[in-house]
């Protein structure tokens, strides 16, 4: 009697304590749990690298393509958009006058233009990201990740036609991520 | 009291069991939720251009007058040139005084920010009477448009130089004082002299060297303010601005053009090897020297002693002015098209005169628009 009395005073607390490490293993990702690991939605953007863009002056803009994919099970409940600079330069400390930068979507490949330095959306492009100084950090609108296809997104740096000889022979290097977080279930 | 103790001490273990399983379960599960963020990375290199598109001006301190249609007068500058010509100052004091010196304001001309990886100022001077006398100076460096002090190179128990009975080629580096090309475009170098019986000094040559990662210029004066008795004397270089100061020739023009009779003008640009010229113009702004007159122009543009465009001609002139006001007329030099050119050009200047008199010039310039990648 007396050691089932003790036994069944546990058990609440074993199951709680079960129940929680439960949710816990099976949430955490692990190198060695591949299955679960693969359970959780991945992003991935291509091109590794951007064609650098040289001999900027006030009023130009550069575009780029990036693809963005979700690999693996499971939903984004959010994506968003950081930029680092490697360095300081003024091209990214002035806010005003640095780098700036806008993201859009389209829902097929863009075309390039005649020149290869622009692109085109044959419908109408969604505004992803409205123009902002490129260091920072915001979250995207209007993204569609579904499945496992490509989100073709063009990406445009401005530097500003207000931009000063202060700018003049100068370089920044930058590390745009995607960051997906994940919808918990 | 035996039986309770134990029963106290399971519920204790109890209690720090579950404790233990839901902290551990809740960092966790904290730790899971927390990865659950995936990231794709991209890198970019973006570069601008060395030196942004925009408008250089350069103005002549070389000219050669050959208005009377002889041989050309050397009206060049004194102070810019290391050619005999010089310019004998007001008489300083044998010491040192913070109230006598003279000031010289460079012209501009240089593209902005642009780092500045060597600044000199070229001072050649020899007192006016040699060799019995000597003269010495030290130099402040300061800002033109605030007369703000930058820097002092020398003093007066420690002088940047000495010219003992004998002409001084002196040079002072003033690199720690013009760093970029904004201070360069606004530069005032004031230099302290004095001289051991009171008397003038003669300047051969007040110059700044300027170097910069893309080009060598050499700054020239554009206001020389003579304070060596303590009084300002300030004489303006006429061509660098429309400000009433103007040129007059030392020759008569002819009530005809004629290839013999004209004004030449050695405009001193420094574009950088290399850079990208979108357009180039030149400013030029006359009159008769006699009211009543009329006075009519055409010129020519050299690259060095080739000639590359004429604008106007002796039967079309580019205009003609009877006014006793300056008249501005800007004419656009589609030749100069190159940094080679542009820092080689001469613009050779046809006069004639209704009166058979002198003309005078305020503004001669050459507007570069240029940039660099």
């Amino acid at each position: 009697m007396t050691f089932l009395r003790r036994v069944l005073s546990a058990a609440p607390a074993l199951a709680v304590g079960a129940a929680v490490l439960a949710v816990g293993t099976s949430a955490a990702p692990s190198g060695k749990a591949r299955t679960l690991w693969q359970a959780h939605p991945r992003l991935v953007a291509r091109p590794a690298k951007l064609a650098a863009a040289v001999r900027l002056a006030p009023g130009d803009q550069v575009q780029r393509l990036v693809e963005l994919r979700r690999r693996g099970q499971g939903q984004f409940r959010a994506i968003y958009f950081v930029a680092r600079a490697k360095s300081q330069s003024p091209l990214t400390t002035d806010v005003q006058n640095g780098l700036h930068v806008e993201l859009r979507s389209c829902r097929k490949r863009w075309a390039p233009l005649r020149g290869g330095h622009a692109y085109r959306c044959s419908s109408k492009p969604a505004l992803v990201m409205s123009p902002r100084p490129v260091v920072g950090r915001t979250r995207l609108m209007h993204l569609r990740l579904k499945g496992q296809r490509a989100v073709h997104l063009r990406l445009v740096v401005s530097l500003p036609a207000r931009a000063g000889n202060a700018l003049q022979g100068k370089t920044t290097s930058l590390r745009y991520s995607f960051v997906g977080v994940a919808r918990t279930r | 009291m035996d039986s309770r103790r134990p029963d106290a001490f399971r519920r204790s273990l109890r209690r720090a069991a579950v404790l233990g399983v839901a902290v551990a379960a809740f960092v966790t599960t904290s730790a899971a939720l927390a990865s659950f963020t995936s990231t794709g990375s991209v890198g970019a290199t973006y570069v601008t251009k060395r030196v942004f598109l925009g408008v250089r001006s350069a103005w002549p301190w070389d000219v050669r007058d050959a208005s009377g249609g002889a041989a050309e007068t050397n009206s060049s500058d004194v102070l810019s040139y290391t050619d005999t010509l010089m310019a004998t100052t007001k008489s300083w004091s044998t010491t040192f005084a913070t109230t006598r010196f003279d000031d010289f304001d460079f012209s501009g001309g240089l593209p902005a920010g642009v780092p500045v990886t060597s600044a000199t100022f070229n001072f050649t001077f020899v007192p006016s009477r040699t060799p019995q006398d000597n003269a010495c100076f030290y130099i402040d460096v300061r800002r033109a448009s605030t007369n703000a002090l930058l820097g002092t190179h020398g003093s007066s128990g420690t002088p940047s130089g000495c010219a003992n009975g004998a002409q001084l080629a002196a040079t002072v580096d003033v690199s720690a004082e013009v760093t970029n090309t904004d201070i360069a475009n606004d530069l005032r170098i004031r230099v302290y002299a004095n001289n051991s019986t009171s008397r003038p000094i003669k300047i051969e040559l007040a110059t700044v060297t300027i170097t910069t990662p893309y080009a060598t210029a050499t700054l020239r004066e554009k206001r020389w303010d003579d304070e060596a008795n303590a009084v300002a004397a300030a004489t303006l270089w006429p061509f660098p601005a429309t400000d009433g100061t103007g040129y007059t020739t030392v020759g008569n023009f002819a009530t005809t053009f004629s290839t013999t009779r004209y004004v030449k003008f050695t405009p001193s640009a420094a574009v950088p090897t290399g850079a990208t010229i979108a357009n180039a113009q030149v400013q030029l702004a006359y009159k008769s020297a006699t009211a009543g007159d009329q006075t009519c122009w055409y010129f020519e543009v050299y690259n060095g002693a080739t000639l590359i465009g004429t604008h106007g001609s002796s039967a079309t002139p580019v205009s003609c002015n009877s006014t006793t006001s300056y008249v501005t007329d800007t004419v656009s030099v589609p030749e100069v098209n190159t940094s080679a050119i542009a820092n080689a050009v001469v613009l050779k200047v046809y006069m004639k005169n209704s009166g058979s008199r002198k003309a005078s010039f305020d503004l001669v310039q050459l507007d570069v628009n240029y940039f660099l990648d």
